[in-house]
C-alpha cells in the first residue's frame, strides 16, 4: 500500500532508452521486440533507437508457405510477401535476412527481406537457362559478403548444382547484364560462402577451394579460376555430418558451418 | 583475523548504512568515491533512497560474502595436498552457486515499483550483476506477452492513437496474430 501511494503514475514509461536497450538485448525473439515497439511513444522510439545495437534475433526457418517459424521457442509467423507475380516465383532459400527469388518465366532473380519488405532486383543468372525441366531439382545457394545489407554495387555469388555439374556465377546486384557463369571442372560444389573478401567453396569430395574473383579492369567481376587449400575435410566431425545432411537435401545453416570450417583452415 | 574494513553510505533521505567495503564496492561508483578518497564523513547517494538502497546492500552483502567464502575455499584447496580437500571445496563452490542462483532468483521477485527502483539505482551505482538480474527480470516478464498485456504488467498507459496503433499493427501484422 505504502509502495502504491509513493507515485501518482507509475513510471515505466518514462524508463530511460539505454536501459530498455539492455532490457531489448535479453529478448531475442523478433516478435518480443517488435510487440515491445507497440506499448507506448517513448518505448517505441527507445526501441527504435536501439535497434543498431540489438544482437541480431533468433534466426527463423522459413517455410514454403509464405511461414516462419521462429527458434528455438518454434512460435510460428505468417509474413505475407509482396505480391507482384507471387504464384510465378520460386524461392531458392535464403542468406541473412534475405530470401532468394526466381520468377518462373523468365528466371530473374530478386532478394526480398520479409520483414522490411525492401527488395533488391539481380540481374538474371545465365546458369538457369540450359537447366530447363532440371530446374526444380537443382540445389541453388545464394552467397553475399554481408548477410545484412546489400547495396547496388554488392556483389554476390550463386552456386548452382545439378546432377554432378556445378556452376557459380559472380556479380554485382545492379548490373544490367547477367554475369559470367564459371562451371567447375571435375567437381560437383556442395557449398559457397564468402569469408573476409574471398569465396569459398566446399565439394562432394570433401575438398575446400578459394575463388580467385578478378575485379580489377572496368568490366564485370567474373570467377577466373579456383583453387584447392585443403585435399580432405573429413576429420573435421561437423563437416562430415553436414555434408551428410546436405545429400539428404537438408540445407539449413550449412553457410554458417562452411565459415567456421574456412575460419578452421586459415587459422 | 582482523575485522574488515567499513565504509558509511548516505542514502537520498540521509538514512546512514555501514558495510563493508567489500560488499560497498561490487559498485564501481562508491569503489571509485573510495579510490578517490570522497569517503569522509559516510559517501553521499543522493539518487538512492533508504528503502531502495537497504535493498541493494542486502544483495551486495550476499554476493560479497559469497565471493569470499568461494576464494577462501579456492585457497584452502591450493594449500591442501589431497586430492580429497579439493574435491571437497569444489562440491562447497557448487553449493554456492546454486544457493546464490536461487536468493537471485527470490531477490526480483517484487511488485514493479520497487523493481523500477532497483534497476534505476543498480544503473546508478554500477553493480554490474544486479544490473543485469533486473533487466533480465523484466525481459522475462515481457517475453511472449500482447501490448496490452505488457502495459497492464507494467502499469504503462496507452498513449496512441486508434490511428497510430493501427499503422504499428499493419506494419508488422504477423507479430501480432
Amino acid at each position: 500500500m505504502v509502495a502504491r501511494a509513493r507515485r501518482s503514475t507509475t513510471p515505466w514509461s518514462d524508463l530511460q532508452p539505454e536501459l530498455l536497450g539492455l532490457v531489448l538485448s535479453r529478448l531475442p525473439s523478433l516478435a518480443d521486440r517488435v510487440r515491445l515497439r507497440a506499448v507506448c511513444h517513448r518505448w517505441c522510439l527507445a526501441a527504435r533507437l536501439a535497434a543498431p545495437l540489438l544482437p541480431p534475433p533468433h534466426p527463423w526457418v522459413a517455410l514454403h508457405d509464405a511461414t516462419f517459424v521462429s527458434l528455438p521457442a518454434g512460435e510460428t509467423h505468417r509474413v505475407p510477401l509482396p505480391d507482384d507475380g507471387a504464384r510465378r516465383r520460386r524461392c531458392h532459400g535464403s542468406v541473412g535476412i534475405w530470401l532468394l527469388f526466381q520468377d518462373r518465366t523468365d528466371g530473374a532473380c530478386s532478394l526480398v527481406d520479409p520483414i522490411s519488405r525492401d527488395a533488391v532486383r539481380l540481374p538474371r543468372l545465365p546458369s538457369f537457362a540450359p537447366l530447363g525441366a532440371q530446374i526444380m531439382r537443382a540445389f541453388f545457394k545464394l552467397a553475399l559478403p554481408s548477410s545484412r545489407r546489400v547495396s547496388p554495387d554488392s556483389l554476390f555469388a550463386v552456386l548452382i548444382t545439378c546432377g554432378d555439374k556445378s556452376s557459380i556465377s559472380v556479380g554485382q546486384a545492379s548490373a544490367a547484364a547477367a554475369p559470367a557463369s564459371f562451371r567447375v571442372p571435375h567437381e560437383t560444389i556442395s557449398d559457397a560462402a564468402f569469408f573476409g573478401g574471398n569465396l569459398y567453396a566446399i565439394s562432394h569430395s570433401n575438398k575446400l577451394f578459394v575463388l580467385d574473383i578478378d575485379s580489377s579492369d572496368q568490366g564485370e567481376p567474373r570467377i577466373q579460376s579456383m583453387r584447392c587449400i585443403a585435399h580432405s575435410i573429413n576429420d573435421s566431425g561437423t563437416t562430415t555430418t553436414t555434408l551428410r545432411a546436405f545429400r539428404k537435401g537438408m540445407t539449413i545453416r550449412i553457410g554458417d558451418i562452411l565459415l567456421d570450417l574456412v575460419v578452421g583452415c586459415c587459422r | 583475523m582482523a575485522s574488515p574494513a567499513m565504509v558509511t553510505l548516505i542514502s537520498s533521505d540521509d538514512a546512514r548504512f555501514e558495510v563493508t567495503e567489500a560488499a560497498a564496492t561490487m559498485s564501481q561508483t562508491i569503489r571509485h568515491m573510495i579510490e578517490d578518497g570522497c569517503t569522509d564523513g559516510g559517501i553521499p547517494l543522493p539518487n538512492v533512497p533508504a528503502r531502495t538502497l537497504a535493498k541493494v546492500l542486502e544483495y551486495c552483502n550476499k554476493h560479497a560474502a559469497a565471493t569470499a567464502a568461494e576464494s577462501s575455499a579456492a585457497g584452502g584447496a591450493a594449500a591442501g595436498s589431497d586430492s580429497g580437500s579439493s574435491s571437497s571445496a569444489d562440491s562447497a563452490g557448487k553449493d554456492d552457486g546454486v544457493d546464490l542462483a536461487s536468493f537471485d532468483k527470490a531477490f526480483v521477485e517484487v511488485d514493479t515499483d520497487t523493481l523500477y527502483d532497483l534497476l534505476l539505482a543498480a544503473n546508478y551505482l554500477d553493480v554490474k550483476t544486479l544490473l543485469d538480474l533486473c533487466c533480465q527480470k523484466v525481459a522475462d516478464m515481457i517475453r511472449g506477452k500482447t501490448p496490452e498485456q505488457i502495459r497492464q504488467t507494467f502499469g504503462i498507459k496507452n498513449d496512441f492513437s486508434p490511428e497510430e496503433e493501427e499503422k504499428i499493427r499493419k506494419e508488422n501484422q504477423w507479430a501480432f496474430e
